[in-house]
């Protein structure tokens, strides 16, 4: 495709034909899964002619884990986007942050002591730790980078990478100390899931999501300018420092609330961003809301294959994303040499 | 500073100390003025500070002590966009990290006169356009910039800052890729500019195009303001030698047009002095 410059009428018909996309998977994506459901009882059911198990699995199960995966999909892919452009890193990705290293402690603590059992709400133990192994990891990264001048990308890099790696020890510890039968639970647990989804836990989950995709989407401008450095950006008008943490702290919050409702699922923040660039160009006022409606849709979908291919069990949707944004991943690559 | 000025200060930096952090360098007392109308070329040798000093001018790193003002007002004071009206800061380097097309490019540096999601109206796409030509860029307006040599990313990032309509100019080495016809041609439209009110600081390591196109020089050595003043006076070989050191000859111009700075090739054989 040739590039032109974005206006705002190639903004507009852009999103709309990512958000086309993104609504028919939304609604189509409900009607299948491991049961078949009948079409007619659920338009019935929410016309208030009567209700009937179709549509209450419908709307009860299916819609709001519909919902769950669109928005954990959209976050990870507007926080890979965007961790693309401030870490100078086209491999950058959510997990980088070594964030997802604490929620995975979190989680496996919380599963290895069955004493921790608590629930607050519709929040499991291990929805609180892993929540609370995602904050505490985006603190202690996020005091170490701050320095001078704000803080600092290139420390949060190798910070991230290197808590992941401590969290991955600290993660051998505790399989190497607990009882096997508690390892089949975080190994499901680390292929990432949206089972057990109600409009209660993805209520809990917007208190984060949404205050980070605000912070993202709020800087999609000024992300731009730093094509060129951050002196020229600072040239232009933009405040580097604030754009850094407020961007760092968005990704925090976006992935923390992604990882906490399911685990944590690869490649999404890595290869959707990459397709919009692809398809759509590299303005990232356009780039961040089409990889959140493609990144939505996307995990939508994988996450249909992984209730309807294997049925009536489930997949760990982590194992399609990764199976098929790999391939994904590669082809981009292979036509960007060519 | 020298001499009566008639024409208004619209920029000052005044007395501004500054240490990078676990650095043994210092920026020491350093102060100049910009007045509408002329073109202060910076000079000096590397590490001296220049970059530095414009960086601190251009309010992207705050000084340990002194002040920086604009048409009057502390740039540290100022919104940033509003700022970035003021000022235009070209940094010595600059990165490629997204593939914009060098129009884009151009059309970011009107980031400080639009709102909301940024998209340009009628007018910012005329100044950008304005701006291109300005530095004989239109032809290269369509291709990626990551495809352009470097001089042509000097020319490109050039008009980006002139699409700021800034008042003051601040360009760290402008055109330090530069081909000799596109640095005069940029250095005259400095002067052109200039004659339309503004006023800039270029820092450069061509003496002589510092000497014939700016109004006064500032001369930068270890931190250190050394030198403040008309070309004439400051082009001499005994200042030059004493900033930079030995393998610099000053003659008289011969189109009387002040000194010309030509390297000192040495004594033949042996080592230079
Ligand atoms: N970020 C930094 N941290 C520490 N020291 C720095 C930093 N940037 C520059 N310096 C040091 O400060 C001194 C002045 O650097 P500056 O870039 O201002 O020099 P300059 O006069 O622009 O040189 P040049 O002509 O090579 O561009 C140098 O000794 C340099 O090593
Ligand atoms: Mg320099």
């Amino acid at each position: 495709m040739k590039p032109r410059m974005l206006t705002p009428a190639r903004f507009a018909r852009a999103l709309a034909a990512y958000g086309t996309l993104a609504a028919a998977v939304v609604l189509l994506a409900p009607l299948f899964g491991a049961e078949p459901l009948s079409f007619r009882a659920i338009l019935d059911a929410v016309l208030g002619r009567g209700g009937s198990v179709d549509a209450e699995i419908f709307l009860l199960q299916r819609l709001p884990r519909v919902f769950l995966a669109f928005l954990v999909g959209g976050s990870l892919a507007v926080s890979g986007a965007a961790l693309q452009v401030v870490l100078k890193n086209s491999l950058a990705e959510p997990f980088i942050l070594g964030i997802a290293g604490g929620g995975a402690v979190g989680a496996v603590t919380a599963i290895s002591v069955p004493a921790l059992m608590i629930s607050i709400g519709p929040f499991t133990s291990v929805h609180l730790f892993t929540l609370a192994g995602c904050l505490a990891c985006m603190a202690a990264i996020y005091r170490l980078a701050s320095g001078d001048y704000g803080v600092s990308m290139n420390t949060i890099l190798l910070a991230g990478v290197t808590f992941n790696v401590l969290c991955g020890a600290m993660i051998m510890l505790l399989r190497y100390l607990v009882s096997p039968h508690l390892l089949v639970a975080m190994d499901r647990w680390m292929m990432g899931g949206l089972d057990v989804v109600g409009y209660r836990e993805l209520a809990g989950l917007l208190p984060f999501a949404l205050p980070g995709l605000f912070l993202l989407f709020r800087h999609s401008g000024a992300l731009n300018q730093l094509a060129f450095g951050e002196e020229l950006a600072a040239g232009h008008g933009v405040d580097v420092a604030v754009v850094h943490k407020q961007v760092f702290l968005g990704t925090g919050l976006a992935t923390a609330a992604a990882v906490t409702m399911a685990g944590p699922i690869g490649f999404v923040g890595l290869v959707v961003p990459h397709a919009v660039r692809r398809i759509s160009g590299q303005d990232q006022r356009l780039v961040l809301p089409a990889s959140f409606l493609l990144g939505g849709g996307f995990l939508t979908l994988c996450d249909l294959c992984a209730r309807t291919v294997v049925a009536p069990t489930e997949m760990p949707v982590g194992i399609i994303t990764a199976m098929i944004g790999g391939p994904v991943f590669l082809r981009i690559l292979f036509k960007s040499r060519n | 500073m020298n001499a009566a000025n008639a024409s208004p200060v619209l920029f000052q930096v005044r007395d501004v100390d500054f240490a990078y952090p676990r650095a043994l360098f210092r920026l020491a007392g350093a102060s100049f003025s910009l007045y509408a109308g002329q073109v202060l070329g910076v000079i000096g040798p590397n590490g001296s500070g220049k970059s530095t000093l414009l960086k601190i001018a251009a309010g992207l790193v705050p000084p340990g002590s002194g002040s920086v003002t604009a048409l009057g007002r502390d740039i540290f004071a100022m919104p940033r966009r509003e700022r970035a009206r003021i000022l235009g800061y070209l940094p010595q380097q600059a990165g490629v990290h997204l593939d914009f097309l060098a129009r884009e490019a151009v059309a970011m540096g009107r980031y400080p006169h639009t709102r909301g999601a940024g998209f340009l109206g009628a007018k910012d796409l005329e100044v950008v356009e304005r701006s291109m030509e300005a530095t004989d860029c239109l032809n290269l307006a369509d291709r990626l910039f990551s495809s352009l040599s470097g001089g042509e990313r000097q020319r490109v990032l050039l008009a980006s800052v002139l699409a700021q309509e800034p008042r003051v100019l601040l360009l760290d080495e402008p055109t330090s890729a530069m081909d000799i016809h596109q640095q005069v041609r940029f250095f005259r439209l400095v002067r052109k500019l200039c004659t339309q009110g503004l006023a800039a600081a270029v820092v450069t390591h061509d003496l002589n195009l510092a000497s014939r196109f700016s109004d006064r020089l500032l001369l930068m050595k270890d931190g250190r303001v050394m030198e403040d003043g008309p070309p004439e006076s400051l082009i001499t070989e005994s200042i030059l030698a004493s900033a930079y050191g030995s393998g610099i000859r000053v003659l008289d111009g011969p189109d009387g047009r002040g000194p010309l700075v030509i390297p000192d090739p040495g004594p033949g054989e042996g080592e230079g002095a």
